[in-house]
C-alpha cells in the first residue's frame, strides 16, 4: 500500500511528464489559455491514458523480441483506445466538446511519454496504474496551474519580447523548480 | 479605478490592478511607486534585528553576504528598467529589502557570489519577467534561493561557521525553564538571519503593529505546533517539544518574513487562514517525514501557487 | 504561393523557424539540450525523419484520403524513426541510450507530423524536401545554440570537454543543466530572438 501511495506521488510530482521529464506538448502550452478550453482536453488526456497504459502493459510481455522497439506497437495499441473512444464520444457525447481532443492525442507527446516512461519499468498492474494515475494528475495539475496564471499574466506589463510563449516557458520553468525543491526537500525521488 | 470598477474584469487580470495600489485591504500598499514607500522602509526596520545580529556574530562574512546581495538586486532591477526604458523604481527599497531577504537566507558561510546569483535571478526571472513589481507572483527572494539551493547544492550542507549549528538537530534536553530560554535567545541557526530567533520575534512583533497579514503566521505557528503533538513517537521530530520548535530561528523568518508577502499571498482573510494553515500542515510534514532542512524555504512558494485559487473562492463568497 | 527552392530552404531557417513561429517540436529542444552531443545527435535524427517523412509523404500524395491522415502521417513517421533509432543505436550506442523516450518520441513530434500535412501533402517532392531541410535545419541551430549556452553554464564544458578550465567546471551553475534550466534557457532565448527579429 505504501509503495502505491508512493508510486503515486512521485509520478506527480517527482516525475511529472511536464516539468521533470520535459516532454511538452504543444497541446498543453496552446489549450492553456483558459480553464474552460483546458479541461476537455485534460477530459480527454485522462480518460485515454490508463486504458493506453492498461493495453500496452498486457502486451508488453509477447513484445521481448522488438526490445528497443516495442514503442511501435505501444504506439498502435493507444491509437486504437484512443479512435475507440474518439468514436464513442462522438456518437454518445457529442455535445461534450472532447471529441476533437482525442483526434490530436496520438500526436501529444506527453501522452505517447507518459506511456513509454510508465513501461520503462515493468512492474505490477497496481504500481502501473498508480503511477500512470500520478502521472494524470500531475499533468492535470500543471495544466490547471498554467492556466490560472496565464490569466493573471494577461493583467500584467511583461516585456513585449517576453510575451506570449516565452513568459509561459519562464513560468513552467518557476514551476518545475519549485516541484523539483519539493521533491529534494520530501525526498520523493523515484 | 475603484474596487467596483474592477469587479467587471476577470479576476485573474483584475488582481493586479487592485494589488498595484488602487487596493481593497486596510492599508495601501504603493508598491509600484518611485518614492520610498512606507511598506518597504517598515519591512527594513523590522529585519533590522536580525541583519544586526547577523553582522554581529558572523561579522565580514555576514557583511559582504548583505552587501552583495542587496547590490546585486538594486543593480539587477535598475537594468531591467533601463532596458525596458521605464522610469527607475529602485528608490522604492523593494529591490534592496529582496536582496537583503536573499542574502539573510543563504547559509552564513556562503560565498558572496551564491548572494549575487540568487539575487540576479530572483530579481530578472522572478520579478521582472512577469512584470516587475506589483506583479509577480512567486516571492523573488525565495525564488532566488531556490534557484541557488538547486543549481550548487553542496554550499548548503556544510558545516556552519562556529557559533552556530544546524537548526534541527533534534536535541536531547529535557530540561525546560531556564534552558529553553537560553536556546530562544542566543541559539543562532544555520542560516545568515538567524543569529537568535529573539531577534527575529522583535521584527515580527514591529510588523504586526504595522499591519502585516497576521492570520498567515498564526495559522502556521498553530498547525507547526500541532505537528509536535501528532505522530506515533516513531519519528522523533514530530514528538518534539513545542518549546523546541518554538526556538527555531527558521520558523520565524519563513513565516513572519517570506510567507506574507502582500504579492504571493491572498487577498481574503479566510484565503489568508487557509495559507497559513497549509504552510503550517507542510512545515510539520517536512519535519515529520525527515526531509532535508533546507527545504523549508520552498514550502511558503508551493503554497503561492495556490493563492490565485485561494483568492477566486474568497471572491465569490463575497 | 510559389517559392523559389531558395526561399522556401531559408524560410525554414528564420522567418518560419518551427520552434519559434509554430511553437511545434518543444520537447526535444527542452528535453536535450542540457549537452551538446545529445542535441546533435537529436538534431541530425529529426532531420532524417523530417526529410524521410516529407519525401514519402510527398511521393503519394494523390493516395491520401481526407480521413486519417494524421494517422498516415504518424504512420510513416513511426517506421523512420524506427530507422533513425536502429542507425543510431548501432552507431553512438551510449549516446542513443541517453536520449530514452525521446527518440521514438519524434514519431508524434510536431515538426514532423504539422509539415508534413501543411506542406508536403500539396507540394512536389523536390520543394517538399527542401523544405524538410529548411525546417530541420532552423530547428538544429537553435538547438545547437541553446545546448551550446546551456552546456557552457550549467556544467562548464562543451562537448564534454571542460574548456573553462576545472574551477568553472566544479562551480559551474547545474541549475541549468537541470530541467527547469531548459525552460528558462529557452524562455528567454525566444524572447531574445523575437526582440532581435522586432528590431531587425
Amino acid at each position: 500500500m505504501r509503495e502505491i501511495g508512493f508510486a503515486l506521488l512521485s509520478a506527480g510530482l517527482a516525475w511529472n511528464v511536464l516539468t521533470d521529464r520535459l516532454v511538452v506538448p504543444g497541446a498543453a502550452l496552446g489549450f492553456t489559455q483558459e480553464h474552460r478550453t483546458a479541461r476537455p482536453h485534460f477530459a480527454a488526456y485522462f480518460l485515454a491514458l490508463l486504458p493506453s497504459l492498461w493495453i500496452c502493459w498486457v502486451i508488453a510481455p509477447f513484445l521481448g523480441f522488438l526490445d528497443g522497439f516495442k514503442w511501435i506497437l505501444f504506439l498502435g495499441a493507444a491509437s486504437l483506445v484512443i479512435w475507440g473512444e474518439r468514436a464513442v464520444s462522438l456518437k454518445w457525447f457529442p455535445e461534450q466538446g472532447v471529441t476533437s481532443h482525442f483526434s490530436l492525442l496520438p500526436a501529444n507527446g506527453a501522452f505517447f511519454g507518459t506511456i513509454l516512461l510508465v513501461l520503462s519499468e515493468p512492474e505490477g498492474f497496481l504500481s502501473i496504474t498508480a503511477k500512470g494515475l500520478g502521472a494524470t494528475l500531475g499533468y492535470g495539475l500543471i495544466l490547471y496551474l498554467l492556466a490560472t496564471f496565464r490569466g493573471r499574466l494577461k493583467g500584467a506589463p511583461i516585456p513585449k519580447s517576453l510575451s506570449g510563449l516565452p513568459s509561459v516557458l519562464i513560468l513552467l520553468g518557476l514551476f518545475s523548480m519549485v516541484l523539483m525543491g519539493l521533491t529534494r526537500a520530501f525526498r520523493l525521488y523515484p | 479605478m475603484a474596487k467596483a470598477e474592477t469587479e467587471s474584469l476577470p479576476l485573474e487580470t483584475a488582481l493586479p490592478m487592485r494589488l498595484k495600489g488602487v487596493i481593497v485591504s486596510s492599508s495601501p500598499h504603493e508598491l509600484s511607486g518611485a518614492s520610498l514607500s512606507s511598506y518597504h522602509l517598515t519591512w527594513g526596520l523590522a529585519l533590522l534585528p536580525a541583519v544586526a545580529g547577523a553582522l554581529f556574530l558572523w561579522r565580514q562574512e555576514s557583511f559582504v553576504l548583505l552587501v552583495a546581495g542587496i547590490l546585486t538586486a538594486i543593480l539587477a532591477e535598475g537594468l531591467c528598467c533601463r532596458i525596458r526604458g521605464l522610469p527607475l523604481r529602485i528608490t522604492n527599497g523593494h529591490a534592496a529589502l529582496m536582496g537583503c531577504l536573499i542574502a539573510l537566507a543563504l547559509p552564513s558561510g556562503a560565498p558572496p557570489w551564491l548572494a549575487c546569483a540568487g539575487a540576479a535571478f530572483g530579481i530578472i526571472i522572478g520579478q521582472e519577467a512577469f512584470g516587475g513589481n506589483g506583479f509577480y507572483f512567486l516571492h523573488p527572494a525565495l525564488a532566488g534561493r531556490l534557484f541557488v539551493y538547486l543549481s550548487w547544492p553542496n554550499y548548503f550542507h556544510r558545516t556552519p561557521i562556529e557559533g552556530g549549528f544546524p537548526l534541527t538537530l533534534p536535541d536531547t534536553w529535557h530540561g525546560i525553564g531556564l534552558a529553553s530560554v537560553n536556546d530562544f535567545l542566543f541559539r543562532p541557526g544555520r542560516l545568515n538571519g538567524e543569529a537568535s530567533a529573539a531577534l527575529l520575534v522583535l521584527g515580527a512583533v514591529f510588523l504586526l503593529g504595522q499591519g502585516m497579514k497576521w492570520r498567515i503566521v498564526v495559522g502556521a505557528l498553530l498547525l507547526v505546533g500541532l505537528g509536535t503533538r501528532l505522530g506515533d513517537g516513531s519519528h522523533v521530530w514530530f514528538h518534539g517539544d513545542i518549546r523546541q520548535v518554538l526556538c527555531m530561528p527558521s520558523l520565524y523568518f519563513l513565516i513572519v518574513f517570506l510567507a506574507t508577502d502582500p504579492l504571493t499571498t491572498p487577498l481574503a482573510h479566510g484565503g489568508q487562514w487557509v495559507f497559513g494553515l497549509s504552510l503550517g500542515a507542510l512545515v510539520a510534514l517536512l519535519r515529520g517525514m525527515g526531509g532535508d532542512p533546507e527545504g523549508l524555504f520552498v514550502l511558503p512558494l508551493a503554497v503561492s501557487l495556490a493563492t490565485p485559487l485561494l483568492d477566486r473562492l474568497g471572491d465569490r463568497r463575497r | 504561393m510559389k517559392l523559389t527552392s531558395g526561399e522556401i530552404l531559408t524560410k525554414g531557417f528564420f522567418s518560419e523557424n518551427p520552434l519559434i513561429r509554430g511553437i511545434a517540436g518543444l520537447c526535444p529542444l527542452l528535453a536535450l539540450s542540457a549537452t551538446l552531443r545529445e542535441a546533435a545527435l537529436i538534431s541530425a535524427a529529426l532531420v532524417v525523419v523530417l526529410l524521410a517523412t516529407n519525401l514519402t509523404v510527398s511521393l503519394f500524395r494523390a493516395f491520401l484520403g481526407t480521413h486519417y491522415r494524421l494517422t498516415v502521417f504518424i504512420v510513416v513517421a513511426a517506421v523512420y524513426t524506427a530507422l533513425a533509432q536502429a542507425v543510431a543505436h548501432a552507431l553512438w550506442g551510449g549516446l542513443a541510450m541517453r536520449l530514452g523516450i525521446f527518440l521514438p518520441l519524434l514519431a508524434v513530434n510536431e515538426i514532423v507530423l504539422g509539415r508534413a500535412g501543411a506542406f508536403a501533402r500539396h507540394q512536389t517532392v523536390g520543394h517538399s524536401a527542401v523544405d524538410a531541410l529548411g525546417m530541420g535545419l532552423g530547428f538544429s541551430g537553435l538547438m545547437i545554440a541553446i545546448s551550446f549556452l546551456r552546456e557552457l553554464l550549467g556544467l562548464g564544458t562543451v562537448w564534454g570537454f571542460p574548456i573553462l578550465g576545472e574551477k568553472w567546471h566544479t562551480h559551474a551553475a547545474t541549475g541549468f543543466a537541470l530541467p527547469f534550466g531548459a525552460f528558462l534557457a529557452v524562455g528567454l532565448g525566444l524572447g531574445f530572438l523575437g526582440r532581435v527579429r522586432r528590431h531587425a
